[in-house]
């Protein structure tokens, strides 16, 4: 689908912004809903740590109903992108080449087919036009249009993340950075927004939605995917934690079907194991 | 000058057959006498240990008691192969016969050379050995068709297949039977069965724990080791004993392996020749390394051994000496353990499934819900690093055993035991149809041949890795699991579901 900037479907927060492409290619779909959206972006090459955050924005945001955008490039967008996923909420990529020429490893390819399900992969460029070193910079600037807030997530002193949130900045759009060891090569662009003030300090989910929260429509909040059997045990372990064997006597299922259930929730992240055989819910995924 | 019976001749050189064992390990020894005049003495020679050469007092004493002559000539003993050391008093038999043979008060065997093992008592009575069984079936092997042995290790020998068992009480018996004045029987052979099962506890007895008691189920089915950790009094050291009761009947080949290594500790007899039941060691945590997993000089089989085929239960395993407890790790790996020592190596077979028991911290209540834990968290950090990650690793299956609510108290009777055994017997006859008695011993290649993943659980487990929820050491252990599962479920491909209960079973705690 091609939607040009006339078109009412075109999103209206990038319509507003100047240099906004003229045609938007679009697979999968793009919602009234998606007008509330935050991008996550940060290096390709990130550690652990810049792992565990995008994960947990990209869950946290889409639980609350924000719609999770990025570029689905390695590392941090693609765990941004995989996280929403998981949470059952929407999630756009934008892609710095046409929609036939994505080139990407099978996982993130995989990832692209899941996204083109539950949200929307979308491009300026025709189909034969070949990602290049220029049409990446110029692809961010519609990762920056289309969320009301940049968060970067990891970003080196060099960085494509830090051309997002410079575009950001230039459509007057709020710019979040989560901070890092202050010798960590990964953490030296996202703590010189913060020391410039360019950017405010992203600790998590909250942070960014106390900002764009004022803007949430009262909407119904997305369902998280879940089995009847994997939505009982969840709401089982929302308060505190409980014992496999408790669970499996209350829900009355065998034992080995809770324990296989239990190990694919810890999966996607939504319960933690705390030790001798007990599971709890994670915070922010209670009573979905 | 020493006057001498008159039908005692000057010289003589006559042999006998004996059995040397070294481990698990029997090698058909000849022993060579030699009578020859000089000062009355008797040297043992082929590098025997004390217990042989102290022989010649037993054997001096044993046939002038039974009305024998012993030569006082120079007397030479000789146990070919010399090269090989020998230990034990399994000779004395042999070297007595080959002594009354080459003095002339045995008629010349001629064809008849029957392999003989028996240790002497002074009044000419034989006694038992250690580790006839294995001198037996070994012997069998290397073409010996004939044995003659202690009545006590009658029974044991008969279990033995292509060799003619004879049992004697006495040399004279024996003599008897060589010079054919009075032929003893053969010894029937023994029909191995199954004894009536002794375990204390069924699991129709144990309340609630519904994930011990799976785990348990699928150590039993697959051969894996299991740990169980939870607070004291909930019930841990109830379902250890009751893991008997579901371990499947014994092949012949392994009751057969099992009992060699019990017959070399010395623990089979005339009442139990062969083991009735796949054995159950609960050693104490108090033991040593050496008694644990073997050795000592000349070596003996350790706790790990003794539970060949069957099942090793440590209690309280944090408690187990360090050394003990690191030395496990290659029979828990390789399904036996050789032993070095100055000498020689001997290898025994140490394929136990190992059901290993701990408290989550020092007091013991760490995450009960009714008692609080006393213990500082550094504290529970040493304590639980008391199992080092390779022993860890080597245990597939961890479950937390929790305080059981009143509620499952009340519930009617668990399961029995009877009940979760056939379930195991359909899965170990799945693991024989690919050529091994249970899916720990697949190899890597086959394992890999055997455990086709459906797609979903190859997806789970490629997410596995990537949320470092698993090792590259773990993977195969997991898919080693899962292989058992489905085979519970009688599946012949591994499902999702049966990947994620190996995940959640693999899980640290």
């Amino acid at each position: 689908m091609i939607l040009a900037r006339s078109d009412p479907a075109y999103p209206a927060h990038l319509a507003q912004c100047d240099d906004a492409p003229a045609r938007l290619h679009v697979r999968g779909t793009l919602r009234r809903e998606d007008e509330i959206a935050v991008a996550v972006v940060g290096t390709r090459a990130m550690t652990s740590y810049g792992e565990r955050v995008a994960r947990d924005l990209g869950r946290d945001l889409a639980l609350a109903g924000v719609t999770v955008v990025s570029g689905l490039a390695h590392g941090v967008d693609q765990t941004v992108h995989g996280a929403a996923l998981d949470a059952g909420g929407r999630t756009i990529a934008v892609l710095g080449c046409g929609l036939a020429r994505f080139r990407g490893s099978v996982v993130r390819r995989r990832l692209l087919e899941r996204i083109v399900i539950t949200g929307a992969v979308v491009t300026e460029y025709d189909d034969d036009v070949s990602g290049s070193p220029w049409t990446f910079p110029e692809r961010n600037r519609i990762i920056a249009g289309l969320a009301l807030a940049t968060v970067v997530v990891e970003a080196g002193a060099p960085s494509g993340a830090l051309i997002t949130a410079a575009r950001a900045l230039d459509y007057d759009r709020a710019v979040f950075a989560v901070p890092g060891s202050v010798y960590g090569p990964k953490s030296v662009g996202c703590n010189r927004l913060i020391a410039e003030g360019r950017a405010r300090l992203c600790r998590g989910a909250a942070d960014v939605l106390t900002e764009v929260g004022a803007m949430l429509p009262a909407r119904e909040l997305p369902r998280l995917p879940l089995s009847p059997v994997e939505r009982a045990i969840l709401d089982a372990v929302a308060g505190e934690a409980r014992h496999i064997d408790e669970l499996a006597r209350d829900a009355r299922r065998p034992v080995e079907e809770v324990s296989a259930t239990l190990t694919l929730l810890e999966l996607r992240d939504l319960v933690r194991g705390v030790g001798d055989g007990r599971f709890v819910a994670r915070t922010n995924v209670t009573a979905r | 000058m020493a006057t001498l019976a008159a039908d005692v001749p000057a010289r003589g050189l006559a042999t006998a057959q004996a059995c040397a064992l070294w481990g698990l390990e029997a090698q058909l020894v000849r022993v060579e006498v030699d009578v020859s005049p000089g000062l009355p003495s008797m040297h043992v020679v082929g590098l025997a240990d004390t217990a042989v050469r102290e022989s010649r007092d037993r054997i001096r004493s044993a046939l002038r008691n039974s009305g024998f002559e012993f030569p006082l000539r120079r007397i030479t003993v000789n146990l070919a192969p010399a090269d090989r050391r020998k230990e034990g008093t399994g000779f004395d038999l042999a070297i007595a016969i080959g002594v009354l043979r080459a003095s002339g008060q045995i008629a010349a065997h001629g064809d008849a050379d029957p392999l003989l093992i028996a240790e002497l008592a002074l009044d000419g009575s034989l006694r038992p050995v250690r580790g006839c069984l294995p001198r037996v079936a070994s012997a069998a092997t290397q073409g010996a068709r004939e044995a003659i042995v202690a009545s006590a290790n009658a029974a044991e020998a008969a279990a033995v297949d292509g060799i003619a068992v004879r049992a004697a009480s006495t040399v004279r018996e024996v003599v008897a039977h060589l010079d054919a004045t009075a032929p003893i029987a053969c010894v029937a052979p023994v029909v191995a069965a199954d004894g009536p099962l002794d375990v204390e506890v069924d699991f129709a007895d144990v309340a609630g724990q519904a994930s011990a008691r799976r785990a348990l189920e699928i150590a039993a089915a697959g051969g894996h080791n299991v740990l169980l950790i939870g607070p004291p009094g909930t019930g841990k050291t109830l379902l250890a004993r009751a893991f008997p009761g579901i371990l499947p009947s014994f092949t012949p080949r392994e009751r057969f392996e099992a009992s060699v290594v019990h017959s070399v500790a010395g623990l089979l007899g005339p009442d139990r020749p062969l083991l009735a039941a796949r054995p159950y060691r609960a050693p104490h945590h108090t033991l040593s390394a050496i008694a644990l997993v073997g050795g000592a000089s000349p070596p003996r089989p350790g706790e790990v051994s003794l539970a060949h085929r069957g099942a090793l239960f440590l209690d309280e395993l944090a408690e187990y000496p360090p050394p003990a407890l690191e030395a496990l790790r290659e029979p828990l790996e390789d399904g036996r353990i050789t032993i070095s020592r100055a000498g020689a190596a001997a290898t025994y077979p140490a394929r136990a499934i190992l059901i290993a028991a701990m408290n989550p911290c020092p007091c013991g209540f760490f995450g009960d819900a009714d008692r609080e834990c006393r213990c500082l968290p550094e504290q529970v950090g040493r304590y639980r690093a008391r199992i080092s990650g390779p022993l860890l690793d080597r245990i597939d299956l961890r479950v937390g055993v929790p305080r059981v609510e009143a509620a499952a108290l009340r519930a009617g009777p668990a399961e029995s035991s009877a009940a979760i055994r056939a379930r195991v017997e359909r899965a170990r006859a799945r693991a024989r149809a690919r050529g091994v008695l249970a899916n720990v011993e697949l190899p890597l290649s086959q394992l890999r041949r055997w455990s086709r993943l459906a797609g979903e659980a190859h997806l789970l487990l490629e997410r596995a890795v990537a949320k470092e929820r698993l090792s590259s050491r773990g993977y195969h252990r997991v898919i080693r699991v899962a292989r058992t599962i489905a085979d519970l479920d009688d599946g012949d491909e591994i499902a999702e579901r049966h990947l994620a209960e190996a995940l959640s079973l693999h899980r640290e705690l």
